[in-house]
């Protein structure tokens, strides 16, 4: 599982653009505030945050603090009150839906709580679900990378029903899922919570190989050994950042 | 963009579901392609069978009675047409042919009808095998009547079971000598006998010279010139008893006949040389004592009474059509609530609102082009079934088919469901993504 991170998508026009931006890979927060209603006190308000890539983030804080409202933004889902988001030189927030679209299937892979497989296909086929998105037939080559894919999360392809499959190998194929189109950065919503001592340990442990001089992951998680995994920690109350620590999990150990 | 993976997964998923939807939506189509198929089959089933009557005479009464007795052969009590109408048309220079319909008998449940050798052959187009009848105790049966050349039965008089139960026998075996092509009317299940025949077993004259005939009723005779009930009902029981037939067979049936000598017969049918013949025929029959129709006239009325049932039905079946479609479309909203999630993890993924939009409106649709395809062949095997009763009732040869006003029903059907199917696609492709993906 450790050779997730290398796995890149072989021969691909996204590829190579991803390529291109995790050459510079920056994640630039200025000025953003999130309201819900006109007047009201913002949701979330970050002055100022930079994440550069290849950096592990985890971001802890009480519920409502504005955790999962940040990562929303980052991925274009949600468009902030104010202020911008920029990934290298693009600003996010300024793209047009379809244009965000394509950003958030090119370059960010979500994998959630639940982890939201479908039932009535393959484990294979959740995989591919996302190039369903782009196009009507599916590559050969996506469709190799998805097999090796499952293979590296150690969900074997014999198993063909994914309502089958045990919690922690339907997040493991929540994962290979999101890392199909090889995207520059891994946005995690409490992927171990619904997940038992054991599997939350191998989910984890496959999530954290996916991190890489080329891939930043951002993770929310209210796991302790979720968020001492990571090398670098955000702590958000009351919709503000209060603490944002770099450390090295290896020393701390 | 391809949301079919996502399609198939949502029919998969609530399957037991998607079947009812579908079978609810194969009866609504059914029930509107059955009734106009059924409709039309029956326009085109009796528009066939009134083919070869082309003028119908008969004493003055009901147009559809008549219609119905003559070339439904569903028979009921009409007044006779007085013999002397015969008489006068058979040398009329505008006539072709003019063939009285005398009816009353039966055997089992087949409808003995008096008339001529020459009504025979224009109705048959000719005979499948054997001869017309040559003297009064031969027969000629249609296509459907369970005999053979050469077998002989025994007439019963009246119509039906009661008929049989109550076995008014007349006491004379005829022979089957010749049988009909198939016509695909009510006259496959006929037998068809000399009309001196009828007048001779229920003891009236038979238009010719007593002399030919040695009769031993003229006690009968006398009874039967006045009554006007041609099924004999009221006089059976008088010539049952009296009537035993020890007379030799007459040899000479049909023309010439003596006028003053020919009985009453339920109906005349002509086949006129013209139209103008046709008209000047219909005109001159239209008297105090007869009326003359072209049978088309009662078709058109019945037609145009069967539409208006039929527009009745349709609308009915339009209506259940409404509400079946309202049904599913609520029930499908319901449903995509469930799939609410599904799709704002698939916008998480980055699949754009078209995707969702498509994924929906393809499920919805899918439901309706199967369930329409399907109300299609559904409706079409039951307008077969009721049309396979119809005629086994009948004898009149109904096919019901699919055409163009049928493929046009479930067309519109389709056509609206492909319509009404981006109100949940529209509906829930507008949600916010955000919104769902909290309610983990």
């Amino acid at each position: 599982m450790s050779a997730l991170s290398d796995l890149s998508m072989p021969n691909s026009k996204s590829s190579s653009s991803m390529a291109d931006q995790n050459a510079a890979g920056l994640l630039r927060i200025t000025d953003l505030e999130l309201c819900y209603q006109k007047n009201a006190a913002p949701v979330l308000a970050l002055p100022t945050l930079a994440i550069n890539r290849g950096e592990v983030v985890g971001i802890s804080g009480p519920s409502g603090s504005g955790k999962s409202s940040l990562l929303y933004l980052i991925s274009g889902l949600l468009r902030p009150t104010r202020g911008q988001i920029n990934w290298n030189d693009t600003d996010i927030t300024k793209l047009s839906e379809g244009a965000c679209d394509r950003w958030r299937r090119q370059s960010i892979g979500f994998v959630f709580q639940d982890f939201h497989l479908i039932d009535e296909v393959s484990p294979l086929e959740n995989v591919l679900i996302p190039a369903s998105f782009a196009g009507w037939r599916i590559s050969a080559d996506t469709r190799q990378r998805a097999h090796d894919l499952l293979d590296q999360v150690g969900v074997p392809m014999a198993r063909k029903s994914t309502s089958d499959l045990s919690r922690g190998e339907q997040q493991r194929v929540a994962i290979a899922r999101a890392l199909l189109f090889d995207p520059p950065i891994i946005l995690a919503d409490e992927p171990t919570a619904s997940l038992d001592d054991a599997a939350s340990l191998v989910a984890a442990d496959t999530l954290f190989s996916l991190a890489g001089p080329n891939r930043t992951v951002i993770t929310v998680s209210h796991d302790r050994d979720v968020i001492d995994r990571c090398k670098r920690i955000l702590k958000f109350d009351k919709g503000h950042l209060v603490d944002d620590v770099s450390r090295n999990p290896a020393e701390d150990a | 963009m391809n949301p079919f993976p996502i399609v198939m997964a949502s029919l998969r998923r609530h399957w037991i579901m998607n079947i009812l939807f579908v079978l609810l939506i194969a009866v609504a189509v059914a029930i509107g392609v059955g009734i106009t198929a059924q409709e039309r089959a029956l326009r085109q089933g009796s528009a066939q069978a009134a083919d070869k009557f082309d003028i119908l005479i008969a004493a003055p009464g009901s147009h559809t009675e008549i219609v119905m007795n003559t070339i439904f052969l569903q028979h009921s009590a009409v007044n006779l047409l007085d013999g002397q109408y015969w008489a006068s048309l058979i040398d009329d220079p505008r006539v072709k042919i003019a063939a009285p319909l005398a009816f009353g008998d039966s055997w089992q449940d087949h409808s003995i009808v008096g008339s001529t050798p020459q009504f025979v052959d224009y109705l048959s187009d000719g005979l499948a095998t054997g001869h017309v009848f040559e003297n009064i105790e031969q027969a000629v049966i249609g296509a459907a009547v369970p005999l053979e050349i050469g077998d002989e039965f025994e007439p019963v008089h009246g119509q039906g079971a009661e008929a049989e139960l109550e076995h008014h026998h007349h006491g004379v075996h005829l022979e089957v000598v010749g049988k009909m092509n198939p016509t695909g009317t009510p006259w496959d299940s006929a037998i068809i006998v000399a009309v001196e025949q009828v007048w001779d077993i229920h003891a009236l004259p038979t238009g010719h010279d007593e002399d030919d005939h040695d009769h031993e009723h003229d006690d009968a005779t006398e009874h039967h010139d006045e009554h006007e009930d041609h099924d004999h009902g009221e006089t059976a029981e008088h010539h049952d008893e009296e009537h035993e037939h020890d007379h030799e067979v007459m040899d000479h049936i049909g023309p010439p006949f003596d006028a003053d000598a020919l009985p009453g017969v339920p109906a005349l049918v002509v086949r006129p040389k013209s139209v103008a013949a046709a008209y000047t025929l219909r005109s001159d029959f239209r008297t105090e004592h007869s009326t003359a129709f072209f049978p088309a006239e009662v078709l058109v009325e019945m037609y145009r009474l069967l539409g208006n049932a039929g527009s009745v039905m349709r609308a009915m079946a339009l209506g259940s059509q409404g509400l079946v479609v309202a049904a599913i479309l609520a029930a499908i909203l319901a449903l995509m609530q469930l799939y609410r999630k599904q799709f704002a993890v698939l916008r998480a993924l980055g699949a754009p609102r078209s995707y969702v939009f498509g994924a929906i409106w393809s499920y919805v649709s899918i439901l309706v082009v199967i369930g329409a395809i399907g109300g299609l062949g559904l409706g079409w095997l039951v307008a077969q079934s009721v049309s396979a009763i119809f005629t086994a009732e009948t004898g009149m040869a109904l096919q019901a088919t699919i055409s163009r006003s049928e493929l046009s029903l479930a067309g519109g059907f389709i056509l609206i469901g492909l319509i009404l199917a981006t109100v949940p696609a529209f509906l829930l492709y507008r949600r916010p993504v955000v919104e769902a993906l909290r309610n983990s």
